[in-house]
Order: structure tokens, then sequence, then C-alpha cells
């Protein structure tokens, strides 16, 4: 009670009104700004749920609608950025999961890129990430629950053919979920260790260093998703998956 | 200096911002100081640095912290200092920096500073760095030498245009007196130098030193490569510092600074250049080049490594640049210079235009040697690559790349109807409740496992428990036996007699002896190690009781009860037994 009536003065504050006067909760800012976005009015409703977030607000179906409605102005970057934000808090979003690779087609149309195979990751990344963490934790568990299942019921079976195909089938499970583990543990270690960015504008030059005076390296376009390696005063030192290196101005980075 | 403070006071805070100069050149060293004063006892919650945009940041941090309590009122003094350089031209902002106290933001004004291009130096509002030294102006004089001083040290002192020069401060104050509060006030200007800090210390670290006797705390200030630009008598300035010395009760703030140095720069030998010599290609370096992988098929791109390692400038070092080789596409190279390392790295991307057997040529870079004072041509080993397959069509841009721009449809906003929460990224190994569904399954089987053990040792026939049997059981045959011979029931009191006789030995000598006959188990029991004469009072005992069961005559109590004392000798000595180590079995 005490958090939302929080919520409500926080609101109110962001919006720069009295609180007694304009006081609205989350939810109805909220549906507001779906409203706005439903009349066509996308900068408004950008706005009112950038104001959402900033509370802070961390919701999957918030990010994915911001997504839309960037995707609606144009802002390729932006969409991409929050649909994969989106995605990261609710990894069953499938219609996330197509609005992304929507927004990634109509980025790719924008800009021929020079950098070929940059953006392909090593086979192992790959691997992990093919389901998100939730899917692998399932699906370990599943075998996990299984394998040590078959290894108690051993027990209790008379050595015979029964008992040999048992052994041979619980083997080649625990294969499986070993290899299940690893794949868990690393789609965990690398949502962990991983500090990841999305390109917001259109297109970026990346620096030799954290300077715009700096040599420009080479270019990126918007939604290309980077590694964050460093952070200095408004920069941040970027690493593309073939190792390409470069600085970036914070702002024109989406972290994830 | 350029100083901005904030406008009001804000009830107990101050942050007042400082520039060394209001007059700068793109990449000249500018130092920023942000000094924050807190009347009271309680601190500031955040503090938040000054923006530098338009500028670098070459290096931050806390250069002091101070507390002072003065009539009971506590008053904090902190200073961060930073050291940044301009990178366009203008007039430039810094700051404001800002700290939030009590729940209030409190900033500093924001200073600007005019940038020029070039390299000159604004005139210096240090001393001039060519004077000489003024007698004690390295520290308070004590009478048995000064008590703190910076000594300057660079090496070597000759050297030829481009050459590197190791130049360090470092400050002594004496071991018998205090010191605090040190701060740089100027550092010393390279004028006519490449200037490169070179691992100086963020703060200082202070060990002791014994000097013509005398014992110093001796703390290094800092450490800069330098190369000369030009030619003649070149100057290191002084480096300024202020400092406060106490000894016993008595404290006093000084000014001290480091003598100014003389480098004498040569020019470059004018004879043997070879062609194509850059000037700052001065230095022995080794180059290697690499290629990621020396097969690939057609399509691939590989990734040519140009290493130059050595002493010398390599910010500075020119390597020829690969434009156009012969079966390969080139593209810009990442460079990446790493002076502490002394190594310039070159990555180009070659992407191979036809198969077969192709070769990346020898490079070349003419170097100056000052070491031999002679010039040198690096060249690196050609390298070989074959690319194998077909090789795909060239890429050719779009013809029309804003064609279809928002083509693909997205799916509609989700509706606002389930309620707003605030939701958390998954994290599987920090729930409580995955751990304990991932430890479940291995708890079970080690509780089955466990119980299966136990269960198998509990049921388990040990010697003790075998022979704890037997006792109860003997015990039994013999409390049967004295309430029958109470009873008057000789047959039977006879019979339990026998039987615990007979137990006793089917235990001792673990196997049954029910079949055998009197001499056989005489025999067998003296193979066993029984004494005879045990042996002969056993088997007549054994005689006795089958005699008094199958008697005629009436029950005698007494007789019962002398059986039943010979019988408890009898197991007392079988027990007593030590059985001869043979084969078991009659």
């Amino acid at each position: 009670m005490t958090r939302a009536l929080a919520l409500v003065l926080l609101v109110a504050a962001l919006w720069g009104a009295p609180a007694a006067a304009a006081a609205e909760t989350l939810q109805q800012a909220y549906a507001r700004a779906l409203q706005e976005h439903y009349a066509g009015k996308y900068d408004k409703a950008i706005e009112s749920m950038e104001r959402i977030l900033a509370v802070p607000m961390e919701s999957a179906d918030l990010h994915y609608n911001l997504g839309c409605a960037y995707f609606r102005l144009g802002k390729l970057g932006p969409a991409i950025f929050h649909f994969e934000r989106s995605l990261a808090l609710d990894g069953s979003g499938e219609d996330a999961r197509h609005n992304l690779a929507a927004s990634r087609a109509v980025a790719a149309t924008r800009v021929t890129d020079q950098l070929k195979g940059a953006a392909r990751e090593s086979w192992w990344v790959r691997a992990v990430q093919t389901l998100g963490a939730r899917t692998w934790t399932v699906i370990f568990l599943v075998l996990w629950w299984l394998t040590l299942g078959l290894v108690l019921a051993l027990r209790y079976v008379a050595a015979g053919p029964l008992r040999a195909g048992m052994v041979a089938g619980t083997a080649f499970l625990g294969l499986v979920t070993f290899t299940s583990g690893l794949l868990f543990l690393g789609r965990v270690h690398h949502d962990r260790a991983v500090v990841k960015g999305i390109v917001l504008p259109d297109k970026l030059e990346v620096r030799e260093g954290p300077s715009d005076s700096a040599k420009a390296t080479f270019k990126l376009h918007a939604g290309f998703k980077v590694r964050l390696q460093a952070r200095a005063e408004g920069w941040v030192r970027i690493r593309l998956p073939n190792g390409l290196e470069g600085w970036a101005q914070k702002r024109d980075i989406g972290v994830l | 200096m350029v100083c901005a403070a904030s406008p009001a006071w804000a009830q107990q805070a101050r942050v007042q911002l400082s520039l060394d100069r209001s007059l700068a050149y793109v990449g000249e060293e500018v130092r920023v100081e942000v000094a924050i004063r807190i009347n009271g006892r309680v601190g500031y919650e955040r503090y938040l640095p000054p923006s530098f945009e338009g500028f670098r940041v070459l290096g931050s941090g806390m250069s002091s912290q101070n507390i002072e309590i003065i009539n009971m009122q506590v008053r904090r003094t902190e200073s961060y200092v930073y050291t940044v350089t301009p990178a366009k031209v203008g007039s430039l902002k810094v700051g404001p920096a800002a700290v939030m106290s009590g729940g209030k933001m409190i900033k500093s004004q924001v200073v600007k500073l005019q940038v020029k291009q070039g390299s000159a130096r604004p005139a210096p509002a240090a001393p001039d760095p060519t004077a000489p030294p003024q007698p004690g102006a390295g520290g308070e004089d004590r009478g048995q030498g000064r008590a703190a001083f910076i000594l300057v040290d660079a090496r070597p002192e000759r050297v030829y245009i481009g050459q590197e020069v190791l130049a360090t401060w470092t400050l002594y104050v004496a071991g018998n007196i205090g010191m605090r509060s040190p701060q740089v006030s100027g550092l010393p200007a390279t004028d006519g130098f490449w200037s490169e800090d070179h691992n100086s210390p963020s703060q200082l670290s202070y060990e002791q030193k014994v000097v013509n006797g005398n014992v110093f705390n001796v703390a290094l200030l800092l450490r800069k490569k330098l190369f000369a630009q030009k030619t003649g008598k070149l100057s290191l300035g002084p480096m300024k510092m202020g400092l406060t010395l106490v000894q016993f009760f008595n404290s006093r703030r000084l000014e001290i600074s480091s003598e100014a140095k003389q480098i004498e720069v040569l020019p470059l030998p004018a004879q043997g250049k070879p062609a194509g010599f850059v000037p700052g290609n001065v230095g022995r370096f080794d180059l290697t080049t690499t290629l990621d992988r020396d097969k690939i098929k057609g399509g691939d791109a590989v990734t040519l490594q140009v290493v130059v390692r050595g002493d010398g400038n390599v910010r500075q070092l020119n390597v020829p640049a690969l434009t156009a080789m012969d079966g390969f596409k080139v593209y810009e190279p990442k460079v990446t210079d790493n002076l502490a390392l002394g190594e310039k790295k070159l990555e180009y991307l070659l992407m191979p235009t036809r198969a077969g057997r192709l070769k990346v040529p020898s490079i070349a870079v003419p170097t100056f040697d000052p070491a031999s004072g002679e010039y040198r041509v690096l060249r690196s080993e050609p390298l070989a690559l074959t690319v194998t397959g077909p090789m795909p069509q060239a890429l050719t841009p779009r013809k029309d790349p804003r064609k279809n721009v928002l083509g693909p449809s997205i799916r509609p906003p989700r509706p606002a109807d389930a309620p707003l929460t605030h939701e958390a990224p998954f994290r599987p190994l920090s729930s409580a409740k995955l751990w304990g569904l991932f430890l479940a399954p291995l708890l079970l089987l080690g509780l089955v496992t466990g119980g299966e053990r136990l269960r198998d040792s509990l049921r388990r026939e040990t010697p003790r428990r075998q022979q704890r049997a037997a006792a109860r059981r003997i015990k039994a045959h013999l409390k049967t036996a004295r309430d029958l011979s109470r009873a008057g029931d000789k047959e039977a009191f006879f019979s339990e007699v026998a039987a615990a006789l007979r137990d006793l030995l089917d235990h001792r000598l673990g196997a049954r002896m029910e079949g055998l006959t009197r001499p056989e188990l005489g025999r067998e029991l003296e193979r066993r190690g029984f004494p005879p004469e045990l042996v002969s009072e056993l088997l007549q005992e054994l005689d006795n009781c089958d005699f008094a069961r199958f008697s005629p005559s009436g029950s005698d109590p007494r007789e019962m009860d002398q059986a039943l004392k010979r019988t408890r000798k009898l197991l007392d000595r079988i027990n007593r037994v030590k059985l001869a180590d043979v084969e078991v079995g009659p």
C-alpha cells in the first residue's frame, strides 16, 4: 500500500504537477500511453512510457509496447532495444520475438553492412542463446530428475535384459543431462557476465578513443548488438563478436 | 587559475570547481579540481563528477580528504582532481560537479575553457622552467639538509630526436618530520617533448631510504616517457607542490619545487637514411606478422596482424599502410598502441578475391636505432594463405536501400489490462526454490542409499552379535532348568541342561555337534583345542544328563542343583577355552 502511494506521488512528481491535482496511478498512466499509441500519437506514447520506465519500472509488457511505438516512428534502434529488454524479462514472449525479428529485418534493408560476419557470435554463445534461461532451466531440471530417478530405479531391478537396457538408457540420459547442464550454466553465465548493448541511432561511427576527435574506425547500424567492455566519461568501449573494438558515446548504446 | 563556486551556500556544503588555466591548446593537459567543503558531522550522500564533454579524461581520483574539528565544529574538505585534455577547438565547458547532501543537490558552476589549435603552451603560470633553481627552493633548510625536496631524474640526458627519455620526479621528506596534505601545485613543463605518463601512482606510497646517512621518506610523484620533438637543449620544468610539515606540535605549510633538467637532443644522422624513413620511427623495434588462419574457404576473410614491439614511441611509429595486395581486398586496419608494453598492433581484415595459394608479401618498416646510432629496416616474413572452394559473387549494394523500409508488419501492442508490476530478469541460480529442485533428487538418492545401508548393517550377523545371541539362549536354558528343578520335572530339567551345553559347544565350534556320537564329539573337541580333562568332564556330564532323563528313579532336587552348578562351571570353562586354529567342521 505504501509502495503504491509512493508510486502515485512519484508519477505525479515526474509529470511535474501537484500531487493532489494530477495524481494518477502507474496503471492509469500506462493505459493513457496505450491510448495515445492507438490514436497514432507515437511520440506522446513513447514520452509517457519512458516516464513510467524512469520510476523505475521494469516490465516485459511495457518494453514491448515501447518497442512497438518506436518501430512505428521508424526508430529501429530503440525499438530493437526495447524488444530485447522485453525478451530478457520474459523469454516466452512470442510477439516480442516476432517484432524483434521484423525490426532487425527492416534495419538490414536500410544499411548494407560492410563488416561481414561481425555480428556472428561463436558457436558456443550461439548454442547457449538458442533458448532462454527459463527454458534451459526447465529442460535441465526435467532431465536431471529423470536421470536420478533411473539411477534410483536401477537399485531395485535384478540383473537381466531389463536392467541392461536401463543401464544403457541411464548412461545416455546422463550424457544428455550433462550437456543440457552445461548449456544451462553457459546461458546463466552469459547473462550474468556479458554486458550487452544495442546501437540506438541509425548509423553509429565507432571511434578509436573516447573522444569526438578520435579517428572513426568502423560504422554500425541501428539494432546491432555489441558487448560493453569499459566505460569512460560519457563513452563506452564496445566489442563486436569478431573482436573489433572501439568507443561510442554512451547515449548511443542502450544497455541491456 | 579559473575557478567558480556554487552561487548559494546550500546550508552546510559548498562545491568549488577550478581549472589550472583559462586557455589551452588541443591535446594539452589541463588540471581540473573539484573541492567539496561540508560543515557538520554528516557527509554527503553522493558525488556527481563534472561533465567533460569535448575532453578526453586522462586520469582522475580523490586527491585529498581532510576532517577538522574546531570548537566542536566538524569541517570536512575533500577534493577530486582530474587530468583532461581538450579534444576540440572552441569554448568548452567543464562541469558542473555536484553533491547530494541532506537530500539537496549542491552544484558548482560551469567553467569555460578557451581551446585553440596548436601545440604551443600558453604562458605558464609556473616560473620559467629554464630558470636556474633557486637556492633552498627544494624545501626548508633545517641546518642538516633540507626537510623536503623533489628530485628529478631523467635518463639518458643526451638523446637523438624522437628517442625515449624516462623522467621521474620523487618526493623526499626527512624521516624525523611528519608530513600531511601534499598537493601538487604545478606539473613540470615538458615543452619540446612528446609526453606520455608511465605508471605514475594515483596516490603517494612512501618507502624509507637512507641518503648520505640521513633517513628520508620517499614517494614517487610522477613518471613520464618523453620523446624529444626538436633538437637542441630542451628543459624539463620544475614540479611544484605544497605540503605541511609537522614536528612535535608545530606545523608549517611549505611550497617546494624540483630543479629544471636539461636534455641535449641530437639530430638524426643524415648518412645511411633508408628510403621511406619517417622521422618518428626512432627506437629499437621488432616486427612480426601473422595470419589468424592459413587455409580458408572462398568468401571467408582472414585477419593479418602486424605487431611492432620494442623501446620507443609506438604512438608516433609509422608502419607503412597496406593499400593493395594481389588477390586480396584490404580493409582499413584497427590500430592499437600500448605504450606501457611498447607495442603497436595493426589488424587488417583481408578478403581474398580469388581462390588458390595467395601470398601476403613482406612488410618493411625503416627505423633508426638510437642505441647503435644506425638506421635499420625491419622486415617481416612473407606469409602464405590457401583459399579453397568456389568464390561467392561480389556483394553489390542494394539499388534502393530504403525500399520496403517498414515492410514487415509487427504485432500490435499488448493491452494494459494486466496490472503493471515491476519484473526482474530470470536468475535461476538466485532462486532458493530452484536450488531446492536441483538438490532434491540428490537428497532423495542419498536418503534411499543411506537407508538401505543402515538396514543391511542392522541385519548383518557379526561375531559379537552371535556371541550375544548364544549367551542369551544359554541363559534362557539355565533359567528354564532352574524353574524345572523347582517344579521337580527331572526329565525336562536335564534336557535343558544338555541343551545349554550343546548350544554353547555349537556356538564355540561354529558348527552343529548334534549328530556326533560321544567318541566323535570327544575327538572333535580335542582337535579344536579343548583340554582332555574338560572333554572328559563334558562328556561325562552329557552322559549324566541322558542317564538322569531316562532313569526311572524319582526326582531329587539336590541332584538337580548339583547338576546345575556343575553345568555352570563347565559352561564357564568352555567359554574360556582358546580354540586351536584348525579347519572347522567335524
